[in-house]
């Protein structure tokens, strides 16, 4: 259990925290796009722009981590500016860096974890809800310059959407397909450098056009 | 002795000495987390941290949990009690909603973008822009029939739903009919079975791919489950023997007129006899005004 | 008719809190006044509310007009709103500054029995005398420093091979943890680790489990347990200072803690491995009965294959918390117009059935 964040600031990390992030308000907003889109997967939901000057290009999936983690959950990097970025989370949210297996949420860099995913958490029949979330730093998403280009059905689609998006592997795509075993399964957030933001989890039927 | 304001952390709420939404922050974490995957996985209960509040268990904690943990400024807030703005316990959490946010509160349906209800989902047409919050006492469609908790989540886990199944031939063969009134089991997304709150069958039809979140709370309980928009929501039924709303035919409220809604019947002190109003208070004077 | 149709709920929910206040008759008690002399009001409070604050207990207590349940509900409540700032290091109750120390395992123990405050030996007259006296301070009684400190009894027993090692028991859950499961975190689940049940007992209802624990001692079970010893004393909380990492005491706690040797009637109850085994109980406060209580049913609740109510762990835990069952059980209260509506709706459905087949025939 952690034991290093306190109620005024909020958490207690070795460095500094973000002064950007407002830690009631700006958590709420973003929850609020994240609800957003996880009840109508393939929706393309912006999220609010806020200032945090993390390391690393992408600012916005460290925004969704920052709403998301606290000194309960555990995480973890895959790829990308691995080290500073889990020391910045770490500082900022209190969130116990963890191993892949046992991580609740994970943050993948570069479109692929190579086979990686495959080891992530998708719950047990008794509590499907012990499953791991991802979130995969996109390129762009909704037009379809390049990458994967998705069809969803399922609760929360009216009848079917397409989303297009770039910077992710279609190999990626298919591990995590393959691990779907409703109940059972991961919730994938796909977060752009523009703010957009797609939620596909584990309810949704995915084509790969 | 301590000063509260001290201990309770930030002072942007509207009550001096709490936080913005009562709550503090690493507990609407959880619940937002909580929620997430109850949306992920629709119909399906998860187990969170319930917190006591104040409110009496049973009253509505679950609820305004989620309520608490969701709400941010730019938010309306609708609450009703067997369909009213009036009762006195939706006028309580309310109350305690905008005491401890300032947001804006309103009884109209259509301006609200959070509604909380207990026992009635309004009449009213909802939007996508909406969320409505149940407060549930009994989020287990099953403890009827079967009290161990360990037992009823074997039994979801393997989607056995035989002994429901039995429940209702067995009430068909003792009554003729099935006789469950409020608190209708329903099939969520064809995988989970789900207690839809105490709502009356008149509202259950009106859950199916509905264009509305529906996020479910039992604090008591500690249980949070979810039906997200466009969701298949399907009352347990036979072939032979359907699935029933409640029968209104032939009545109408007495003071709008309306032949199509969910009524209240009220025994005439006078007379004794039986008269009928809109249990959804808010709709009832829209359509009094004619604006619905 | 009904206070839900009626326009105006908010002003009759003021002026129902009114009528409380004025059926407050007699001047206003000071907190002090509660936390003093109604101190085992006040250690019930902070026990069931799950918070030492004996202040604010006292308050609670005043708020409510004296129902303990309803005001260990304030404090819960109360409780909601403070963030987890820290977790405190174990405490050893061998190092308590003790008050008060039984046993009725033996006749003499290591150190002395020491009756400390107690009412368990006097007889139960209504002293009238009491009615109308003024406030008599009492001396505080023996400098803290003065009180030596000491082993615990069942510490001679597990000594001498007699009692079962205290970390083999999770024998129910097979849930094996480093750090103790937190009820007011995670919802319980069943088979509950240990942890989960001591924590959920501690915050249980004193009478509730009074009950429960009864019902095994009578007959509805077999737990009947010897008390190797019952001690009310300080116990200090020690926490990892956030910068220098190390300990710092925050305070001390009151507490009443109980260990039960479990037996059953007439007979001791002897494990696998020819050990007794205890029941464990420790509560906030001075709060003898369900310090007792809490040891029974933790030797209820180990039973592997339970028969009665209190040897369920899903019963016992489910229904012992005081704030659970008195919202439930009021919420009866409560406008149910639309459930009522529509089961008279299917009641009237099925007697127009039943009408139907008697004029079929």
């Amino acid at each position: 259990m952690g034991r290093d964040c306190d109620h005024k600031g909020g958490f207690r990390g070795d460095g500094v925290r973000d002064p950007a992030f407002d830690l009631i308000f700006d958590s709420q907003r973003i929850f609020r796009s994240l609800l957003d889109a996880m009840a109508n997967p393939g929706r393309i939901v912006t999220l609010p722009e806020i200032d945090i000057e993390p390391p690393g290009a992408n600012r916005y999936p460290l925004l969704l981590l920052m709403t998301l983690l606290d000194h309960e959950v555990s995480f973890c990097v895959l790829g990308g500016a691995q080290t500073q970025v889990t020391e910045y989370l770490k500082t900022n949210t209190g969130g116990k860096e963890s191993r892949l297996e046992n991580s609740d949420f994970i943050l993948v860099y570069g479109g692929s974890s190579h086979g990686l995913i495959q080891r992530a958490r998708v719950g047990t029949l008794e509590y499907p809800d012990e499953s791991a979330t991802v979130i995969y730093d996109a390129g762009s998403i909704g037009d379809d310059r390049g990458g994967v280009l998705l069809e969803l059905s399922g609760p929360g689609i009216a009848d079917k959407r397409m989303i297009g998006a770039s910077g992710i592997e279609e190999n990626e795509i298919e591990d995590v397909l393959a691990m779907q075993d409703y109940p059972l399964g991961l919730d994938l957030i796909f977060s752009d450098r523009a703010g957009r933001m797609v939620c596909i989890p584990r309810s949704t039927t995915v084509e790969v056009m | 002795m301590t000063e509260l304001s001290t201990l309770a952390g930030t002072d942007s709420g509207a009550l001096k000495g709490y936080n913005f939404a009562f709550l503090d922050e690493f507990t609407k974490r959880e619940i937002r987390r909580k929620i997430l995957k109850a949306v992920a996985i629709p119909g399906y209960q998860v187990p969170f941290g319930s917190r006591e509040m104040p409110l009496a268990k049973g009253w509505g904690t679950g609820g305004i949990q989620i309520t608490l943990s969701i709400i941010g400024r730019s938010d309306v807030l609708k609450v009703i009690d067997q369909g009213s703005d009036e009762s006195v316990n939706a006028v309580n959490i309310r109350n305690l909603v905008s005491r401890m946010t300032g947001v804006e509160t309103t009884s109209d349906t259509g301006s609200a973008t959070i509604i909380q209800t207990r026992h009635r989902i309004p009449e009213e047409a909802l939007t996508e822009d909406q969320i409505m919050v149940f407060q549930v006492p009994f989020p287990e469609p099953l403890r009827t029939i079967e009290p161990s908790e360990q037992v009823t989540r074997r039994m979801h886990a393997e989607q056995d739903y035989s002994s429901m199944w039995l429940h209702l031939y067995e009430d068909i063969v003792k009554h003729g009919k099935i006789t469950i009134g409020a608190r209708y089991p329903c099939l969520v997304n064809g995988r989970h079975l789900m207690d839809p709150s105490p709502i009356p069958r008149w509202d259950v039809p009106r859950l199916h791919r509905s264009p509305v979140l529906h996020l479910f709370c039992a604090g008591r309980e500690k249980r949070i489950y979810a039906v997200p928009p466009h969701t298949p929501v399907e009352p347990l039924e036979f072939e032979d023997y359907k699935f029933e709303t409640e029968d209104f035919s032939g009545k109408v409220c007495e003071r709008c007129g309306s032949s199509d809604t969910f009524l209240d019947e009220i025994i005439d002190d006078a007379t004794g006899d039986s008269r009928y109003l809109c249990s959804d208070t808010s709709f009832c004077e829209k359509r009094q005004r004619g604006c619905a | 008719m009904g206070y839900v149709l009626v326009k105006g709920g908010s002003e009759a929910i003021k002026n129902a809190k009114a009528l409380v206040g004025s059926l407050r008759s007699a001047p206003h008690i000071k907190v002090s006044q509660i936390r003093g002399r109604l101190r085992l009001s006040v250690d019930q409070v902070m026990g069931e509310g799950g918070l030492y604050a004996p202040e604010l207990a006292a308050l609670a207590i005043r708020q409510s007009d004296g129902d303990l349940v309803a005001a260990s509900f304030l404090i819960r409540a109360y409780r909601s709103t403070l963030p987890r700032i820290g977790y405190s290091e174990t405490s050893d109750t061998r190092e308590m500054f003790v008050l008060r120390r039984i046993s009725s395992a033996f006749k003499e123990i290591p150190g002395g029995q020491i009756l400390g405050p107690s009412i368990d030996y006097t007889e139960r007259l209504l002293d009238f005398g009491e009615r109308g006296a003024v406030d008599d301070d009492q001396e505080s009684g023996t400098e803290k420093s003065d009180i030596p400190k000491f082993k615990k009894v069942s510490d001679l027993l597990r000594a001498s091979g007699l009692l079962e090692d205290v970390s083999a028991d999770d024998e129910t859950s097979g849930d094996a943890r480093d750090e103790p499961c937190d009820i007011t975190r995670e919802s319980i689940r069943f088979p509950a680790p240990r942890s989960a049940r001591l924590q959920t007992l501690a915050r249980g209802e004193t009478g509730a489990m009074l009950a429960l624990a009864y019902s095994s001692l009578r007959g509805y079970g077999s737990v009947h347990p010897t008390i190797a010893e019952m001690r009310v004393g300080y116990v200090s909380l020690r926490i990892k200072h956030p910068y220098t990492g190390n300990d710092v005491s925050v305070g001390d706690v009151l507490v009443t803690e109980c260990e039960g040797i479990l037996s059953g009637v007439g007979a001791t109850e002897i494990t696998a491995d020819n050990r007794f085994s205890l029941g464990y109980g420790l509560v906030f406060g001075q709060n003898e009965k369900k310090a007792i209580s809490m040891s029974i049913l933790d030797g209820t609740m180990r039973v592997s294959e339970p028969k009665t109510p209190a040897e369920d762990q899903e019963f016992v835990l489910y229904h012992i918390d005081g704030i659970d069952a008195m919202g439930f059980v009021e919420h009866l209260k409560l406008p149910h117009y639309v459930t009522f509506q529509s089961s008279l709706d299917r009641i009237r459905a099925v007697k127009s059935e039943e009408v139907g087949e008697v004029s079929d025939d």
